[in-house]
């Protein structure tokens, strides 16, 4: 399991959460993703402030897994059900394609940056 | 073809008359042969960089070929991975049943959960009862206390030792309602504990057996539904292959056309280097008809130079037709890609039905996942139910047992105390004295019959109910260790499960991106290809400017021979013009000429080309070899060639 520092990676700014993923969301690092930003949201950190949207960040990934799609859809859903907004920035190329052949582009906002 | 340069300048410095009259004519000649010479020139210098660009073409177009056959490969792959031919049929199968086996499994924990909770509530009815036991019991015992009182008044006419006698019985009586008040209010209050913790049990499994039960119909209707797009799908994937084949390939099948029409190049310097070679031939013919010296010699080279100008013009505008229809055919066969690739893209890969069997994010394959990790969640959250409701009875039963002694023992000091009684009264009895002793020995002896028969029935329920709540904590036991044994087998198997269906889809996945980048390919060069493509220069400028001054001096010819009458039918000049012509299209537009004395016939379509030139090309040597009878039996009556259909050239493709 990759261990990474998730202090500096989920941020709040106004009512805009945001998630920066320093590099791929793969099967060997999305379950710590998925229990950390559970644990932040819902245990404490960041929980319990108000925000609308939540952002993530996956400019510097190159490569989006099965595993990692699987995640973004248990946010999606996480998220919806607290009527808040997604959107995913991602720099293009591979991460993109992958969003618009899995059709995910029509559930979160895909924001190119 | 390695030409020795056509000096052109040597013809200056023929003389033009050799001891006869000056040749006036012969000045324009030679001006017109110094145009041919830089003409030449022009056209050696631009057929390399027609050589270049075709090259270029070439490269861009093998690069697209590539991309179009592993375009076709990939199409095939994902038509073979939604279908299920080419992976493992059971890739959707396995994790349906799995799902369908733990579903059934909590079905039954289900039903077995059920009939428990119905004994619980049975049990919790019967603590009721009993709790109910202690109020009539209290009822069947408060007589005693008068009988107290009464055998106090009957005893005290009598003597000391008999007052004794029933004082002391009357002190076992208090002490049997002091006991009875102990035991029934301890035990009693034990079991309203109990009632109570039942009732907890109770709410619990009914809360979750709620629970349960709408996630088991969530689940099951989510995995009908999806198992019943699956077979719809599969059964639409069948004509979608067929739509995405016949496109992929007919994408493969226009680059591999495209790349066939860049290859009349060869073609068409095949043309121009035999008008290249018969230049010096002229030049040769010239210099005869200069230097003849007799006015006799001078018809037949300027017969040569008429006829072979004609010729070699009508050569080049064949070259130029050829050219020019390469170009149209790269352009519209790079036009017809693109539009099937546009196709392709709007009629298949971007088909959602095809994204929901594969990689949609709440597709299939999505479905199975989150269903499976629900199913591991129900089925930790049952194993957890199970073990609370275990470890909240299990005292229960013990507690119950406990009561059933404790009911026992009291209904037989109760007995004894009766039977006591009534020995004790009857060993006084004495006339009427004892008579009253007898009635309350008597009715004491009833009073803790009843209170024996009560305590005695509650005894019973106690006791089955102690064996019925024995029994449920066994079957929660049971029902935890098959649950926990269940879950763990879940846990590995889906978990094997979900790496089979990630890995599905992360093997579509990359192959969408590979087609994708297949497309982009073919896209980028097919763009590349029409940039690159520029036949028309050619066309219009340098080939015209090397057939005009031929066309002139064949004109020139043919008005030096009309003035002098000459007529330009010898059969064997024309037979040693046309035996460099090796490829059918030339010996075509040798025998039109020949035949009907036109340059370009009024025709507004280009004569087709020949399939004999797709052979030539194809294998020159040999098709040399054999063209070589075919000039000689035709001799000196050149026969016209039979047409050729409009629609033949696509046939004719199909050759290579």
């Amino acid at each position: 399991m990759t261990h990474f520092s998730m202090k500096t990676q989920i941020s709040q700014e106004h009512d805009v959460l945001t998630l920066r993923v320093p590099g791929d969301l793969i099967s060997t690092n999305a379950e710590a993703y998925r229990t950390e930003v559970a644990r932040r949201m819902e245990g404490g950190g960041v929980a319990g402030q108000d925000w609308k949207t939540f952002v993530v960040d996956l400019k510097a990934a190159q490569m989006v897994d099965s595993v990692g799609l699987n995640l973004i859809v248990t946010w999606i859903k996480w998220v919806r059900d607290r009527g808040g907004k997604m959107r995913v920035v991602c720099s293009g190329g591979n991460v993109l394609r992958t969003f618009k052949f899995t059709r995910l582009d029509k559930h979160v906002e895909l924001v190119e940056g | 073809m390695n030409q020795r340069p056509f000096h052109w300048l040597k013809l200056r410095r023929l003389p033009f008359w050799r001891g006869g009259a000056a040749r006036p004519d012969s000045a324009e000649f030679s001006r017109l042969f110094d145009e041919v010479g830089e003409a030449a020139g022009v056209l050696k210098d631009s057929e390399a960089g027609l050589e270049a660009q075709f090259l270029a073409i070439g490269t861009e177009l093998e690069r697209m070929a590539g991309y179009g056959n592993a375009f076709v490969t990939q199409v095939e792959k994902l038509v073979g991975l939604a279908t299920g031919k080419d992976c493992d049929s059971t890739i959707f199968n396995n994790p349906v049943g799995l799902i369908e086996r733990s579903t059934e499994f909590l079905e039954d924990c289900q039903r077995r959960t059920d009939a428990l909770v119905t004994l619980l509530r049975a049990y919790r009815d019967q603590i009721r009862e009993l709790l109910g036991t202690e109020a009539a019991l209290r009822r069947t015992m408060l007589p005693l206390r008068f009988v107290q009182v009464l055998f106090k008044v009957e005893c005290a006419p009598l003597n000391t030792e008999i007052q004794q006698l029933f004082s002391s019985l009357t002190e076992e009586i208090e002490s049997l309602q002091g006991q009875m008040r102990d035991i029934f209010g301890t035990n009693f209050q034990k079991l309203e504990q109990t009632r109570d913790s039942l009732e907890q049990v109770i709410r619990q499994l009914e809360r979750q057996e709620s629970t349960l039960r709408a996630a088991l119909a969530t689940h099951k209707s989510r995995i009908g539904d999806t198992l019943a797009e699956l077979r719809r799908e599969l059964d639409s994937n069948q004509q979608r292959e067929v739509q995405l084949n016949h496109l992929s390939r007919a994408v493969a099948r226009e680059v591999e056309q495209v790349v066939i029409s860049l290859q009349f190049q060869d073609i068409v310097h095949q043309k121009l280097q035999h008008v290249t070679a018969e230049l010096p031939r002229m030049q040769a013919r010239f210099s005869e008809f200069v230097g003849a010296r007799q006015e006799a010699a001078l018809s037949e080279p300027m017969q040569y130079l008429w006829q072979s100008c004609r010729l070699q013009g009508g050569q080049i505008e064949a070259a130029r037709e050829e050219l020019l229809r390469a170009e149209a055919g790269i352009k519209s066969g790079i036009g017809n890609v693109l539009g099937q690739l546009r196709e392709l893209d709007s009629r298949c890969l971007s088909l959602e039905e095809f994204q929901l069997l594969t990689t949609s994010g709440d597709g299939m394959v999505q479905v199975l996942v989150e269903t499976l990790e629900e199913v591991r969640k129900l089925m930790g959250e049952s194993v957890a139910c199970a073990a609370t409701a275990h470890e909240m009875l299990r005292p229960l039963g013990s507690l119950a047992s406990n009561l059933t002694v404790i009911a026992r023992e009291l209904a037989a000091r109760i007995h004894l105390f009766g039977l006591n009684a009534q020995v004790q009264a009857a060993q006084v009895a004495n006339g009427t004295q004892g008579a009253g002793l007898a009635i309350l020995s008597l009715r004491t002896s009833e009073i803790c019959g009843e209170t024996n028969r009560i305590s005695e029935q509650a005894a019973e329920h106690l006791d089955a109910m102690a064996a019925g709540l024995a029994n449920c904590v066994r079957e929660f036991g049971t029902l935890r260790s098959e649950a926990a044994a269940q879950e763990s087998s879940l846990g590995q198997e889906s978990l094997a499960q979900e790496r089979v269906l990630h890995a599905f889809r992360d093997n579509c996945l990359e192959t969408l991106r590979a087609i994708g980048g297949s497309l982009d390919g073919i896209r980028e060069h097919a763009h590349q290809t029409l940039e690159t493509i520029q036949f028309t220069a050619f066309c219009q400028g340098i080939l015209p400017g090397l057939q005009k001054p031929l066309l002139n001096i064949a004109d020139s010819a043919n008005r030096w021979l009309e003035d002098r009458g000459c007529t330009v039918k010898d059969a064997h000049l024309i037979e040693g013009l046309k035996k460099d012509y090796t490829m059918a299209s030339e010996r075509e537009v040798f025998e039109r000429l020949t035949s009907s004395g036109e340059l370009f016939p009024d025709s507004p379509n280009p004569p087709p080309r020949s399939a004999e030139d797709f052979e030539l090309f194809d294998a020159l040597p040999t098709s040399m070899e054999g063209a070589e009878p075919d000039r000689k039996d035709t001799g000196a009556t050149i026969s016209p060639t039979a047409p050729v259909a409009p629609d033949e050239p696509a046939s004719n493709v199909e050759l290579f």
